[in-house]
């Protein structure tokens, strides 16, 4: 009996530290006006999205991108270094500003933090070897193939849903997934175009992508739920550097190819 | 500012997938239990052979698989046993590697148990004319395991939360539930709460389990 009570106290005294209001309008905005400072939430390594140099700098395509909104809104850019779910969390619990760490956004995940209009398309592509007898991307639903995809990505779901047949197996890092694709214990892999393209300047000869792509990935930016304001100055800032090519003219120089297009074609 | 409210209802969904994920912790954990049971009576057995290659073959076994992480021996399992032509699948794999490691702690908790039946209980199986199997089988092995019972109950635990590690070799099981549904609603506080529960009681389960057994089996041994 002393116990229980003992513990409902305990869960009463734990309740209020992890459960409370979102944020309020224009909230988050002012912070970061009056205290001159954009707290960015990023991937520690995420090349070439974010990545971490030597001397403790972090650099990227996603970090360029950090720095110019900051500059846009003439605050000083501060980088949070978070794992891939710390990039929720950290928005949760006013630790950040915004994640910029490619980011994609879907409507389970707005149920928890705000995300901005995409800033880059991501078209998810199937990897596999060269001498596999796969030619699209609707042949990998099969049930005598086997593919390779992360764990807990958002694309996990995407991908049960079009290819249904295929057996999934499912990996904690991108390294693993590729290594089963090589050690042959699985006959194709999931990811985006623009990792597989990395892996076959890698592995010249050995790697090839199936025509066609499996998904449309939007990435963007995510904001403190609740900050209708905040999220308003975000998107008007990505309209303006997509109209100018700034966020072409970035992407290029950290990808070295064009960007795909943004706009969808309905 | 806090935006974070607990919400153990948006799991909810998720729950179904979660009922697969622990018969699959379950699956794996009680067939690395009988099987790591079986290899660590074999080289317990060998390690107090009077053959000294025999003795040498068990000891390597067991210095080799306790001191390499379990991880490393999945991704060995898994990974690696493909160039030679040995392919299994992710729970085959899991089970190899899961079994090699945890047999090797077995045969040391096994000879300790064996070490400590005193010689004259084989002197006296053998003035009954007994084989060195019968003595074995009736003699040695019941006093063997009424000493490890106890210290057992450690390695089932440890077994149950080893299981763990196999999701980084695509097996669907509780941890790797954790990650899927964590990421697909955002709840990772909440998955992760969900999945310790899962684990504490499996393994308070086959705890409770081990003990009534042991109840059942050794009366006398409070």
């Amino acid at each position: 009996m002393f116990r229980t009570k003992l513990f409902a106290a305990a869960v009463a005294l734990l309740l209020p530290a992890i459960a409370g209001p979102g944020a309020q309008a224009g909230e988050v905005l002012n912070r970061v006006v009056s205290s001159g400072t954009l707290r960015v939430a990023v991937m520690g390594s995420l090349p070439p999205y974010t990545n971490m140099r030597p001397d403790g700098q972090m650099e990227g395509y996603d970090i360029d991108l950090a720095k110019k909104l900051a500059e846009a809104l003439k605050v000083k850019p501060e980088f949070i270094v978070v794992d891939s779910a710390g990039r929720v969390a950290a928005l949760q619990t006013g630790k950040a500003d915004v994640t910029i760490s490619g980011f994609a956004r879907n409507v389970q995940r707005s149920l928890t933090i705000a995300f901005s209009d995409p800033y880059l398309i991501v078209p998810g592509r199937i990897l596999v070897k060269t001498d596999s007898p796969l030619k699209n991307v609707e042949d990998v639903n099969n049930s005598k193939y086997k593919l390779s995809l992360n764990r807990g990505g958002n694309s996990e779901p995407i991908i049960a849903a079009k290819f249904p047949d295929v057996e999934r197996l499912r990996f904690n890092t991108n390294a693993d997934g590729l290594n089963a694709l090589m050690s042959g214990q699985v006959d194709a892999m999931a990811q985006d175009a623009f990792y597989h393209a990395e892996q076959i300047a890698k592995y010249p000869g050995q790697l090839r992508m199936l025509e066609g792509t499996y998904s449309r990935q939007e990435d963007a930016i995510g904001a403190p739920a609740g900050d209708s304001e905040w999220l308003r100055v975000i998107n008007l800032w990505l309209e303006q550097i997509n109209a100018t090519g700034e966020n072409k003219e970035l992407f290029k120089k950290w990808f070295g190819f064009d960007p795909p297009k943004i706009n969808a074609d309905f | 500012m806090n935006s974070f409210t607990f919400n153990l209802r948006a799991i909810v969904p998720y729950l179904g997938e979660l009922k697969m994920a622990v018969v699959t912790t379950v699956a794996m954990s009680l067939s690395t239990i009988v099987l790591s049971l079986a290899i660590g009576l074999f080289f317990a057995v060998l390690r107090q052979s009077r053959v000294a290659p025999l003795r040498w073959l068990a000891t390597a076994y067991v210095e080799f698989f306790r001191n390499t992480p379990l991880l490393v021996m999945l991704y060995f399992a898994y990974f690696m046993m493909p160039v030679i032509g040995l392919r299994m699948s992710p729970f085959q794999s899991g089970l190899v590697g899961m079994t090699l490691h945890f047999g090797a702690y077995m045969t040391e908790i096994l000879r300790a148990g064996l070490i400590a039946v005193p010689n004259g209980q084989y002197e006296a199986g053998n003035s009954q004319g007994m084989t060195s199997l019968q003595i074995l089988r009736h003699v040695v092995l019941p006093q063997v395991f009424r000493t490890i019972y106890a210290p057992l109950g450690n390695q089932l635990i440890n077994i149950v939360l080893g299981s763990s590690l196999t999701s980084a070799i695509a097996v669907n099981e509780i941890a790797s539930w954790m990650q899927t549904a964590g990421s697909d609603s955002f709840r990772y506080f909440e998955t992760f709460l969900i999945a310790a529960i899962a684990y504490a009681v499996l393994c308070q389960a086959i705890n409770l389990t081990r003990i009534f057994i042991g109840r059942a089996l050794f009366p006398d041994n409070r």
